[in-house]
């Protein structure tokens, strides 16, 4: 008869026999488990969100007669700016029908703006993602490009049914094609650099040599389309320097994100909008 | 109040923990700073429940955590029940009703648990740019708070249970002792 296991050796053996079970499990048991769990929690996230929003909408509440006279001022001049840039926008969008036509181009493809409140923010060392109140209930899918009203966001990571994860640019696993505005070679954009009490940055590699950038020139990298997530032309942030690389080819630099990123409220999700030979109908 | 509705009431208290320190990272994250709670959703379970109680929660909330976090499979899950371990193996080497004792074990268990972490994610992705200050602000911090607030979270579930009727110090149920 052995003698009688210790609480401690009972415990490690209950785990050790869990772990052997875990390992065993299938694959497609382990990713339903996620999901069961992942949308389990949602509405708890979601409903701590609804309460975010309860609280700003009391604490405007009681903003005063005059201020809300000022912003009503400032939102009727913000909106008389933007419809006369819509007419610019509409003239330009039919400039470039015309020529697509003329020249026989393939279309840019157009999108649909999902807006959507931010109920999570995860930012730490080893991921930086974002959740949103929207998932596959309206028809977000994974990879697709997210923005806001300062430039890129990120992409969607996973959907679940009324919930999406979003990686930010920030984020250490973040890859993507872009380019200088101006310049169309494309470049290597990475993120990941995140100090702590500091805005995040990122590292672009594979600068042509003869770009330049200096502190007081900065140069703006924006999106590219050749990743095939984002639009074209999508600020990601500003480069400062510009060092060789390693290979004395290129160059690689440093560039600052937009410290918005990190206290983000609300973002839209491009949502591509599918051509009947897209869908295949 | 049988047992199992006081434990169950320990347990919603973990869950509003665990939503708690989401809502403190959402604050948090415009600064840059991120507390990493993990052995708090599992210290009191360890030190003072039965094994079948600990192992439940602590797979329990490991499966939460795993389906918020993008790590590979059973990350988060193995690395909460290793935290229980540990706490479960330093039940016999500590005083529960020192704080200092309980404090330390708390702090030392999140610190293993953050470096684990961050082995696996260095492991797993070799095209991860790791930003190495960050990761040492991070651990820095949890370990801090989690040093600071261990015993005054043990204490207040310890409150909550003998405002219930369940003196934990003066003796446990029977069958929490193996």
């Amino acid at each position: 008869m052995p003698r009688n296991l210790t609480h401690q050796a009972k415990s490690l053996l209950l785990v050790i026999l869990l772990l052997v079970f875990w390992w065993f499990t299938p694959v497609y048991v382990k990713n339903a488990t996620g999901l069961i769990f992942n949308e389990f929690q949602a509405p708890a996230w979601a409903a701590l969100s609804y309460l975010r929003d309860l609280r700003s909408y009391w604490s405007e509440r009681n903003a005063s007669k005059s201020e809300l006279i000022e912003a009503g001022i400032s939102l009727s001049r913000l909106n008389a700016a933007y419809m006369v840039r819509n007419q610019q926008f509409e003239s330009l969008e039919r400039e470039v029908r015309r020529l697509e036509q003329f020249l026989s181009l393939p279309s840019f493809p157009d999108y649909q703006y999902e807006v959507a409140r931010v109920i999570r923010r995860d930012l730490n060392a080893w991921w930086q993602v974002l959740v949103i109140r929207k998932g596959v209930n309206y028809g977000i899918e994974e990879g697709q490009a997210v923005i806001f009203s300062g430039g890129v966001v990120g992409r969607i990571q996973s959907v679940g049914a009324y919930t999406a994860t979003v990686e930010l640019i920030s984020s250490p696993h973040f890859r993507a094609a872009a380019h200088f505005e101006g310049d169309d070679r494309p470049v290597e954009f990475r993120g990941g650099i995140n100090p702590g009490l500091g805005p995040a940055s990122g590292m672009v590699a594979t600068v042509p040599a003869d770009m330049e950038a200096s502190r007081m020139e900065p140069i703006r990298l924006t999106s590219s389309r050749l990743g095939g997530v984002f639009p074209d032309g999508l600020f990601i942030g500003l480069v400062y320097k510009l060092e060789p690389s390693s290979d004395g080819l290129f160059q690689t630099g440093r560039v600052s994100l937009d410290p918005r990123l990190k206290s983000l409220r609300e973002v839209a999700v491009l949502i591509p909008i599918r051509t009947r030979e897209d869908s295949g109908l | 109040m049988s047992d199992n509705g006081r434990i169950s009431i320990i347990f919603a208290c973990h869950l509003l923990l665990f939503i708690l320190l989401g809502e403190l990272n959402f604050i948090l994250s415009p600064l840059s700073l991120h507390f990493h709670g993990d052995t708090l959703l599992i210290l009191f379970f360890g030190l003072y429940f039965n094994r079948l109680g600990g192992l439940l929660t602590a797979s329990f909330m490991g499966f939460l955590a795993e389906a918020l976090h993008p790590v590979p499979h059973g990350t988060y899950v193995v690395g909460y029940l290793a935290i229980w371990l540990f706490i479960v193996w330093g039940q016999r080497r500590i005083r529960r009703q020192n704080p200092l004792h309980v404090m330390t074990l708390a702090a030392v268990a999140q610190l293993l648990w953050m470096f684990a972490l961050t082995l696996v994610m260095q492991l797993e992705g070799s095209q991860l740019n790791l930003f190495w200050p960050r990761i040492l602000t991070e651990i820095g911090l949890s370990f801090l708070v989690t040093f600071l607030v261990a015993w005054q979270w043990c204490k207040l579930q310890r409150g909550l249970l003998y405002s219930l009727g369940w003196n934990l110090e003066a003796g446990m149920p029977a069958r929490s002792y193996d």
